[in-house]
């Protein structure tokens, strides 16, 4: 494993090969990073198809933007702050929509054929108990407990103290950890389980 | 997955299954295993025309950068030395004026009123008398 990770391309060579064009280079950035990019996205957002759009825009930004990643050591970093600034321009423009439509909160209690399943009514409570927690602690809780990204990691890339980081993981997990066993509609096995 | 949760199980041995499995929920990978394969084709297919962008500069030499440049300077050097010409040969076959000296304009409108003349009034000292002369 360790010599495998060892012919890893580092993200600096990764990010050099993409700025002049190296599709598969750019590519293993996507592959390396979809999924934190998603999972802030979705911290930010809170809907599935939201995050899918901002975390595929903030590649197709991050790449025309190449020069400007000044340390492409920590394009992951950077990435997400790109990330993070396209949720929230989507937001913004999505609350300037005509607001005849349907407001989130109501999309999100509607029955769905997603929502048949119990892994669909799970993911429905814990978008609802996310909803509640503060925009750094989901992106802190889902890097580290989804995507399984370490502390020292998590504090580099969100550009936070290591110990603002542990803080914020102890206390989303609290929160979250609470809102699955209290919510009503918690699968009783789920509840069971600790 | 089962690698992720063997990192994070590492990174913390207080990490619960009830979370972990709370959050896979949120993945959408779990629901379609081919949606992370999607997702990164379809971010590579928006990213196509920037890459090739990318390659056809990093592709350059300077001699294409020179190359480049003769393009766009020898037909605009040329269209400004064809505008010179034309102007050039206008200006041959109009009237040329005559330069006029800043003296002979002060004096055009002096009739009569000469140096010697105005030397050989009297008073021609006083700066006042000259200036009634003359004005």
């Amino acid at each position: 494993m360790s010599s495998k990770q060892a012919e890893k391309p580092t993200d600096r060579e990764l990010v050099r090969r993409a700025r002049e064009g190296d599709e598969r280079a750019f590519g293993l950035l996507v592959q390396r990073y979809q999924r934190p990019a998603y999972a802030v996205a979705l911290s930010v957002v809170g809907k599935h198809e939201d995050a899918e759009d901002a975390a595929q825009e903030a590649f197709l930004v991050a790449l025309e933007r190449l020069e400007e990643c000044r340390n492409p050591d920590r394009f992951g970093g950077w990435l997400l702050t790109i990330v993070r600034n396209r949720s929230k321009n989507l937001i913004r423009r999505e609350s300037l929509r005509d607001t005849d439509e349907v407001p989130p909160a109501t999309q999100s209690k509607m029955p769905t054929p997603d929502r048949v399943t119990e892994t669909a009514e799970l993911r429905g409570l814990l978008e609802e108990a996310m909803e509640d927690l503060p925009e750094v602690q989901r992106e802190v809780v889902m890097l580290h407990d989804l995507e399984g990204w370490k502390h020292r990691e998590i504090a580099e890339r969100l550009d936070l103290p290591p110990g603002t980081v542990r803080s914020h993981l102890h206390f989303a997990r609290k929160a979250l950890r609470k809102a699955l066993r209290d919510l009503p509609g918690a699968p009783e096995a789920k509840r069971n389980t600790r | 997955m089962s690698d992720r949760l063997e990192q994070t199980m590492t990174d913390d041995p207080r990490m619960d299954m009830e979370l972990y499995e709370a959050l896979t929920s949120l993945d959408p990978g779990e629901r379609d295993p081919a949606y992370w394969t999607r997702f990164g084709s379809s971010v590579l297919s928006g990213a196509g025309p920037e890459l090739a962008r990318r390659r056809a500069l990093a592709s350059m030499t300077v001699g294409d950068v020179l190359i480049g440049w003769a393009r766009a300077l020898v037909p605009t050097a040329m269209v400004a030395v064809a505008v010179a010409g034309v102007m050039l040969m206008r200006a041959q076959g109009a009237p040329t004026s005559t330069p006029l000296g800043i003296e002979e304009m002060l004096v055009s409108d002096l009739q009569g009123i000469t140096v010697q003349h105005i030397s050989s009034l009297d008073g021609v000292g006083d700066p006042e008398t000259l200036a009634a002369e003359i004005f």
